[in-house]
């Protein structure tokens, strides 16, 4: 759940956080819109070179709870990823986290973390047991696997689908805003190429839908 | 069931009454108390405060003497005293029957006779409240040498002094209450000097003399079995412990663990003390010239009294100077005398204020648990305390007539501060946020202050809480008798019988905003200021932000156990509660918690998430399912395996649910196997015992335990806890009649048929060309997808089931009966057993996994003294370093006292400076591009990012098309649009938030928040 009850100086930081991470783009790491809730917050991480999950875009998505900077916030992958410290869910485990986390620590911070991560997985503190096996035994392995998860899952750009639907769609969704028109699902970006998408937006109230998305284009 | 008859049992102790008085003292100090007899002599306010908070403590027996008559004045503070009584009642029959309701395990006796030698024997500890110098020294004598532990405590208008003698050779069995440290160790070295190193991420808390024990050590087993030893530390890692040489050799695992150590002290009698000035113990590091003064101040005081037949009159200069002159004769040679103190001590000495006597009455009752259980250190030996800080600031100046007794109630304050602030008081608008513990004691302090109590004056108080067993053990306005009702009405009634006047509105609406129709402008315009009495950090920042936005002063408190703070935010003046934060609490890893948990923590934490999601979060997605037609649809967002174990349990509650209570049991004997066998059997799969990581040292180590499956065995109580506490609870989820007789559901766990399980081997893809296996997926869809399809339409329809709900569970710590904590105890217990961790008892699991905060009636009454005081500063404007923020922990004991931090000023450019307290106010309703020009040209400001709440409403990288369609919206619509939220109709003004550039410099400023009205 978001807080509606963050404290001014809280959300101000926030906004502050967010205006700093879109003017300075940090490498590998793209923020998607996220403006009618900032306590919601989705970011794009591509895939490090020379890691299995080089060429993939993963999005991993951080909500802050309504004690942040208090309590750390949430973090979690919303693409799959075969990795050590992510289990099947998404939850990711670092320790920025949880026993690091300092009040201090920025999302930037976090974002960097999590981009790390990818590059130095760690097997020891294993949230995916057969990654993190298959590391320990065999990193030629566990790279082929990863690999292989990347070029299914997360082989399409994801901001790349949202900017062509925005413009696209730009007109008739500022003219009906509340509407829950329906967009491609970014999770599964790899099922279909985005002119199928669209078609399917246009037509289906499939589960996919994203009544969220529908806006940030106003 | 039948037991043969025990004579002469021990006491039992009501766990649920004492609940959150056990989590900060435990059973073993609980059970010193309850056989401690105390003497209360003197029962104006200090004393009925004392004898409040040993009652509701659940000492033995006290036993209250007073025989003077009830006077006026004494209704200033003692609030078990009715006007009725006045004149006519002895003091202690006066408020016996009062104290005989606090609580119904405690005995209370009303003494009349004399106070001679024999009666006194009968009492493990004497408590003296405002009685006579002599009579003290008589009493502390007589106690000390037939070893009976004295405290003689007074307070003076806004002086206060308290003085312990426990006696020669007192033992201390633990100084300050902390739970012994305990280390996870990853080395031991063989040597003269033999090294222990513990695991990296643990910071040592050992200081050099300190005791340890050691346990599940392998290799150098032998340290064991060794009686504590004593250590020298080297780094915040390691320390030593004197020769290994002769040990085996150290292969893994093991703790380290602090062994407590007592202390023992000695105390001497008070006639030595006052000659001496020895044993004084500071409570304020920067009242430098306080102790000594007030030590012969004090004594001044009395010696004046034993002429005159009074205390100094108040206000009255002769008196103070005569005080002045004994002073003089008292003091030594070097002590030079502050005459301004002395002065403000004779002034008041007739003054009794109910803060003081909170703030007195409280300490000494802790120090009474001291004597009698020997926890915590105890304050040695004589202690002084003062708040002249908030006495008027032209005291001296004022007229003598001004202080004068008017035969009133409030006589005892008037002398201390004044008829004009008296009245002020009175007519006060206060709105007290929660009628819990720290609520019920500013309640008491309010009605005896009369605040609210004028014909202008009203006392606001919300809890939307009703009031349960455990409450009353500290909540001292509630009995028995009124569990289950509403926590602000009881209470406020309770104090409308000790201040008839007191004008008092209780509401049951909780503050947040979605209750900020009944909490509107008008409301809080009304108030002078605001008393949070909350136990949560989320409303503290919620009532915080109210009270800047509206500018009314905030008086904020809380208490852990002994530990206790005080914080007053004034308009214009101070930072505000958010301005600081307690440090983060620090999570468990999710790693830890899955797969190598370490500690009970761990488990207990991973046995209440178990909960969470078996019997509430899988109900509420099924019934969310059933009548929300969305529920489907905003699955999409999630994580595709999240959203495939939603499905996946809403079908197997809906479709595999049971239909007796037979069909629980089994499911709980199958979650059984699945939890603390199948489980491990598949992580011990994946990671052998033996296995050894690429860098040569063993996978299992470490941080890191080794776990061990767990074969069910139906006579094992531990196993059967788990079964029986499932089944129930499965059986509630669907409103099955649960089976109540154990050896039935033994039998039935005993049958039910369990499938082997073998350990998965992880099928590795490593070419797009294999065939995919289950985890895996096939090109062009995810295999989660697909499952989900299939799930979806083996779902029966919502409208097939029309109607259909399952009992979601909603966690409740404090019911015996309904299995929630059993099963968490169950739960965490064995999986404990699963990973060899020392598991933990009910109470322990209840405290942990309830995140119950350990609570003492002493410490909230101390607390609500100290906000008091600020509270009377806080109406006279004063100024910054008048007021002080408390921190204080009882049990070391320690006290502490600072000036507030000053609103930080913010500059944007030369001459123009801000605080938190200062905004910009903006009337609307204007386009975004009004809005923007009007900061640009007047205020000489760019602004790059407007937000309203949570929701973005501009920013520089909106992307072109849509910032020009937004740039002509008015900005309430914007906000509606955005946020897909109506604006609320009875407001007029959004919060806005905005990042800007000087338009001059282009250099990034900081702003204020603009109150933007959108409406008339």
């Amino acid at each position: 759940m978001s807080s509606e009850n963050l404290p001014p100086d809280v959300i101000k930081r926030v906004v502050k956080e967010l205006k700093e991470l879109n003017s300075s783009t940090l490498e590998g790491i793209t923020l998607l819109p996220c403006e009618e809730d900032i306590t919601n917050i989705e970011a794009v991480v591509t895939g490090p070179a020379g890691t299995p999950y080089e060429g993939g875009y993963f999005k991993a998505r951080l909500i802050l709870s309504s004690d942040f900077p208090r309590s750390p916030p949430k973090a979690n992958f919303i693409t799959k990823i075969f990795h050590p410290n992510v289990s099947k869910k998404g939850e990711i485990c670092v320790n920025t986290l949880k026993k690091d986390w300092a009040e201090d620590l920025g999302l930037k911070h976090i974002l960097l973390t999590i981009k790390c991560l990818l590059i130095v997985p760690n097997a020891e503190s294993s949230l995916n047991e057969d990654a993190s096996r298959l590391l320990l035994e065999n990193y030629e392995d566990y790279c082929k696997h990863a690999k292989l998860f990347t070029s299914i899952h997360a082989s399409k750009p994801i901001v790349d689908i949202n900017n062509n639907n925005n413009n696209n769609n730009n007109s008739e969704n500022t003219a009906t805003p509340t509407s829950t028109t329906s967009t491609p699902s970014i999770t599964t970006a790899s099922t279909s190429s985005p002119v199928k998408k669209k078609t399917e937006t246009t037509t289906s109230t499939t589960t996919k839908a994203q009544p969220k998305k529908s806006l940030k284009r106003l | 069931m039948s037991k043969p008859m025990e004579v002469e049992q021990e006491p039992k102790i009501d766990d649920a009454l004492y609940s959150r008085q056990l989590y900060a003292l435990s059973h073993e100090t609980m059970k010193k108390i309850t056989s401690t007899s105390v003497l209360v002599v003197g029962l104006q306010g200090l004393g009925i405060e004392i004898v409040k908070d040993l009652s509701l403590a659940g000492v033995k027996s006290v036993t209250l003497y007073d025989k003077e008559i009830v006077e006026i004045k004494d209704l200033s503070s003692q609030f078990y005293f009715s006007p009725e009584q006045v004149g006519k009642v002895g003091r202690a029959e006066a408020c016996f029957q009062k104290v005989v309701d606090l609580n119904s395990y405690v005995r209370i006796d009303v003494h009349n006779d004399e106070l001679n030698d024999e009666f006194l024997k009968k009492f493990n500890v004497v408590v003296l409240a405002n009685q006579p110098l002599a009579l003290q020294l008589k009493v502390n004598e007589f106690c000390h040498s037939n070893k009976i532990h004295f405290i003689s405590v007074e307070t003076r208008g806004v002086f206060g002094q308290l003085f312990n003698d426990f006696g020669e050779q007192f033992t201390i069995t633990d100084t300050n209450g902390e739970n012994p440290n305990s280390y996870m160790i990853s080395s031991i070295s063989q040597d003269k000097e033999g090294i222990v190193t513990v695991v990296e991420e643990q910071k040592l808390q050992l200081l050099d003399g300190d005791l340890v024990t050691f346990k599940e050590v392998n290799g150098m087993s032998a340290l064991n079995d060794l009686p504590p030893q004593k250590i020298k530390t080297i780094s915040p890692l390691t320390f030593s412990i004197g020769d290994t040489t002769n040990l085996p050799q150290y292969t893994s695992g093991g703790y380290v663990t602090e062994v407590k150590q007592s202390k023992i002290v000695d105390f001497k009698p008070l006639k030595n003390i006052l000659e001496s000035g020895e044993n004084i113990f500071i409570t304020d590091d920067f009242k430098f010239t306080q102790p000594s003064n007030l030590l012969v101040g004090f004594q001044a005081i009395h010696k004046f009294a034993e002429t005159n037949k009074h205390f100094p009159r108040p206000h009255n200069k002769d008196d103070a100077k005569a005080v002045i002159e004994i002073a003089k004769s008292l003091k030594k040679a070097d002590d030079e005398l502050d005459e301004k103190m002395l002065t403000q001590l004779s002034f008041g000495a007739q003054g009794d204020i109910v803060p003081m006597q909170a703030i007195l009455g409280g300490i000494t009752a802790q120090e009474v648990l001291k004597a009698c259980s020997g926890k915590f250190t105890p304050i040695h030996q004589i202690a002084f305390f003062d708040s002249v800080e908030c006495l008027p600031e032209d005291l001296e100046s004022l007229p003598e007539e001004e202080f004068q007794p008017i035969g009133s109630r409030y006589d005892g304050q008037i002398i201390t501060f004044g008829k004009t602030l008296q009245t002020k008081i009175e007519n006060l608008n206060y709105f007290l946020v929660g009628a819990g513990a720290i609520g019920c004691e500013m309640l008491k302090n309010f009605a005896m202050m009369g605040l609210g109590a004028g014909p202008k004056g009203l006392v606001h108080v919300t809890d939307m809480d009703t009031i349960e067993k455990s409450n009353l053990n500290r909540q001292f306005l509630f009995r028995s008798s009124d569990i289950q009702q509403l926590k602000s009405q009881t209470a406020a009634n309770a104090v409308r019988v000790m201040n008839p006047a007191l004008n008092v509105k209780a509401y049951s609406l909780r503050v947040g905003p979605d209750t900020e129709t009944h909490y509107n402008e008008e409301f809080f315009n009304s108030l002078d200021g605001v008393c949070n009495a909350l136990d949560n950090v989320e409303a503290r920042l919620y009532m915080d932000s109210q009270c800047v936005y509206y500018g009314k002063p905030l008086l904020e408190s809380g208490t852990l156990g002994t530990k206790g703070n005080t914080q007053v935010v004034v308009p214009h003046l101070t930072e505000s509660y958010s301005s600081s934060r307690d440090p983060p609490e620090k999570g468990i890893p999710v790693c830890t918690l899955h797969n190598f948990p370490n500690a009970i923590e761990h488990t207990i934490q991973w046995a209440r998430d178990t909960f969470e999601g078996l019997f509430k979060n899988s109900a509420d997605n099924v019934n969310s399912y059933l009548t929300n037609p969305s529920f489907v649809q905003s699955l999409s967002t999630q994580n595709p395996f999240v959203r495939l174990e939603t499905l996946s349990s809403i079908k197997s509650s809906l479709i595999d649910r049971p239909l007796d209570f037979n069909q629980c049991i089994a499911w709980a004997r199958l979650k059984f196997e699945e939890y603390f066998n199948n489980t491990i059997e598949q992580l011990l799969y994946n990671f052998p015992k033996d296995m050894v990581t690429t860098t040569g040292t063993p996978f299992w180590s470490g941080p890191k335990r080794a776990p061990t499956p767990l074969k069910f065995n139906v006579d094992n109580p531990l196993h059967l806890d788990f079964v029986v506490a499932a089944a129930n609870l499965r059986a509630f989820n669907y409103g099955i009649k649960a089976e109540t007789n154990i050896d039935v559901i033994q039998k039935q766990a005993a049958n039910v048929i369990v499938p082997d399980f073998t350990p998965k081997k992880v099928k590795i893809q490593t070419s797009e060309n294999e065939p995919a296996p289950s985890a895996n997926t096939q090109q062009g869809g995810d295999a989660e997808d697909d499952q989900c399809d299939t799930i979806l339409s083996q779902l029966p329809q919502p409208s097939e089931m029309a109607g259909y709900k399952i009992n979601s569970i909603q966690f409740e710590k404090d019911d015996d009966s309904n299995h929630h904590i059993d099963f968490v105890t169950a739960t965490s217990n064995l999986r404990a057993t699963n990973y060899a961790i020392t598991p933990a008892d009910k109470h322990k699991t209840k405290g942990i996994a309830g995140k119950i905060i350990p609570a003492l009636v002493t410490t909230t009454a101390v607390v609500a003294g100290f906000v008091c005081i600020e509270l009377i500063k806080v109406i006279q404007n004063k100024a910054l370093e008048k007021y002080k923020s408390t921190f204080m922990n009882l049990g070391i004991p320690f006290f502490g006292f600072v000036e507030p931090i000053a609103a930080p000023k913010n500059k944007i450019r030369e001459g123009w400076t801000w605080t938190l307290w200062d905004r910009f106010d903006v009337d609307g309703d204007i386009t975004l591009k009004e809005f923007l020009d009007l900061f640009k040209n007047k205020h000489g400001l760019d602004i790059s990012m407007l937000s309203c709440k949570v929701t973005l409403l501009y920013a520089l990288f909106t992307d072109k098309k849509a910032k020009e369609e937004r740039l002509k919206m008015k900005i309430s619509k914007l906000y509606e649009t955005l946020s897909k939220k109506p604006l609320p109709e009875d407001k007029k003004y959004l919060l806005l938030e905005i990042c800007c550039n000087d338009t001059e410099t282009d250099d990034d400023v900081d702003v204020p928040s603009v109150r933007y009205k959108y409406r008339n």
